[in-house]
């Protein structure tokens, strides 16, 4: 947003506009190509993520209370366990607090899922996604993979799922100050790998896949005789983080546990705690096909295709604050 | 005692750091879309100067500091400390050597001074923009000589050295910007 804008005027200009209309078209036509079908799912719902690192907006009515949904994740999965079709969903979503150069807390969000896919194979559609829409912007966009593992062994040279809680803290206490000394095992992993290691990933589309144990959200584990990884991957261009994907964890048994856990940090963060989502957990143990699914930031999508450096230069209006 | 959190953050906030008042200079909101959020903070240490950075967890508070920029007149020095005087209240105030700084060649007495007050003591002494001094000590003006180029050092009243046109004779009055020391022309 520049400067001298008077407050009534849009942030984006039109030709970003003319393309934004565009890209979510070339959007709709690959997909429509592949017979993966638009859903629209709610955007108001009872239940939302309990998710420690996201906050739902929250509203009254009728004496109950109702979520913005962060992601249509839940309603997809529901839909999925039920038709076992392949669903797309491209719309709002809603993150309470989150207002940066990179962040509105109303955004659209691209996710889609592919039934009997596993992470590798939905990676590559991401990259025929990014090629399909990018053919005017950047002819000469490349894609690559890596393992958590090999970037943190590289840059940091440690490894992030062996080592131990006391050596990352004192990395984060070295690098970050002292503020760091009692960080979770997680929150030293997050600060590292956004602070150090992504503004030094190749330019370009970059893959980051087999995630900490720890930071496994919603996706299946994959074993290795050591440590235990997240079938977990996030997608990247030019250095800024895109979009999360997951080879999607099945068992609601498993499922309900996690939430739980999410429940137990959120009570030490001194943030009330969630109600566990039992239609999507019935859903799970109803059967959820082996799949892979992603969420991708479209604003952000557009931005980088651009070449523009903040979110609000792609949306029409800006966040209100 | 009163804490800022990180969603309180922005540009001018005064807080305490490891002890000392530094000024938040830009607030940067950082967040892996899956992880913990960050605030990736500016600041200008306001006892050294310096610049630094710091990243914070999301929601974390640090102790506001207790520090009022004020306009106070100067009014002397004797040797050890700088006195300035708060014009709507008569209040003194003394503000030592390490405050007053690279500012101390500039101060003529009675000139208006941004005064820094940190916990109620003088932290840091900024002078005006702009001020008027005499010339003590400059090789001879060179008559005529406006058009061309070229400049000479020369001392003024408070001891700051200043590059000035080779025209300019000892015992003028000149103006000088305090920020770039640079000459700005003759005062009659």
């Amino acid at each position: 947003m520049t400067e001298d804008k008077k407050n009534w005027e849009p942030s984006a200009s039109i030709e970003n506009l003319k393309t934004r209309s565009r890209v979510l078209s070339k959007i709709r036509q690959f997909f429509s190509e592949r017979f993966v079908l638009e859903v629209d799912v709610p955007n108001i719902s009872q239940n939302t993520v309990s998710d420690p690192n996201l906050d739902s907006f929250s509203l009254r009515h009728n004496g109950s209370r109702l979520y913005l949904q962060t992601s249509p994740e839940y309603y997809l999965k529901r839909l999925l366990a039920d038709t076992r079709e392949d669903f797309f969903y491209l719309g709002k979503a809603f993150r309470s607090g989150e207002v940066g150069p990179l962040h509105n807390p109303e955004f659209t969000i691209l996710e889609w899922y592919r039934c009997g896919w596993d992470e590798f194979s939905l990676m590559d559609e991401v990259f025929d996604l990014i090629k399909f829409i990018s053919n005017e912007y950047d002819h000469s966009i490349k894609s690559q993979k890596f393992t958590y593992l090999n970037y943190f062994q590289k840059i940091m040279n440690i490894n992030p799922h062996t080592a131990t809680l006391a050596l990352l803290q004192e990395i984060c206490v070295k690098r970050f100050g002292s503020q760091w000394n009692d960080a979770s095992r997680t929150c030293c992993l997050d600060l590292l790998f956004s602070q150090i290691i992504q503004p030094k990933l190749p330019t370009g589309i970059v893959f980051i896949y087999d995630f900490p144990e720890c930071q496994s959200g919603l996706s299946e584990i994959r074993e290795f005789p050591e440590y235990n990884v997240s079938r977990r991957f996030e997608l990247f261009y030019n250095s800024i983080e895109l979009g999360n994907g997951y080879f999607e964890l099945t068992s609601g048994e498993e499922q309900r546990s996690r939430f739980l856990s999410d429940n137990i940090q959120r009570k030490i963060q001194f943030k009330h705690s969630i109600a566990v989502d039992e239609n999507l957990l019935s859903a799970l143990d109803h059967g959820l096909p082996n799949c892979s699914g992603i969420a991708i930031g479209f604003d952000r999508l557009l931005m980088c295709l651009i070449g523009e450096k903040t979110i609000s230069s792609v949306i029409s209006f800006p966040w209100e604050s | 005692m009163t804490n800022y959190s990180t969603n309180e953050f922005k540009s001018g906030l005064k807080v305490i750091l490891d002890g000392d008042p530094c000024s938040i200079i830009e607030n940067e909101f950082v967040k892996p879309g899956k992880g913990q959020a960050f605030s990736r903070v500016k600041l200008k240490n306001l006892k050294t100067l310096k610049t630094l950075e710091r990243t914070f967890k999301s929601g974390e508070s640090i102790e506001a500091a207790d520090v009022v920029d004020m306009d106070m007149q100067y009014l002397y020095n004797d040797g050890d400390f700088w006195y300035f005087m708060d014009l709507s209240t008569f209040e003194q105030y003394q503000a030592s050597r390490q405050a007053v700084a690279d500012s101390v060649k500039w101060l003529s007495e009675q000139d208006m001074c941004l005064v820094t007050l940190y916990n109620g003591d003088p932290l840091l002494v900024v002078p005006p923009n702009h001020v008027e001094l005499q010339i003590v000590e400059t090789d001879p003006g060179v008559r005529g000589d406006t058009a061309q180029g070229g400049n000479k050092p020369a001392k003024l009243t408070t001891g700051a050295i200043v590059k000035v046109p080779l025209f300019v004779d000892q015992g003028e009055t000149i103006k000088v910007d305090t920020r770039t020391s640079e000459y700005l022309g003759r005062v009659r």
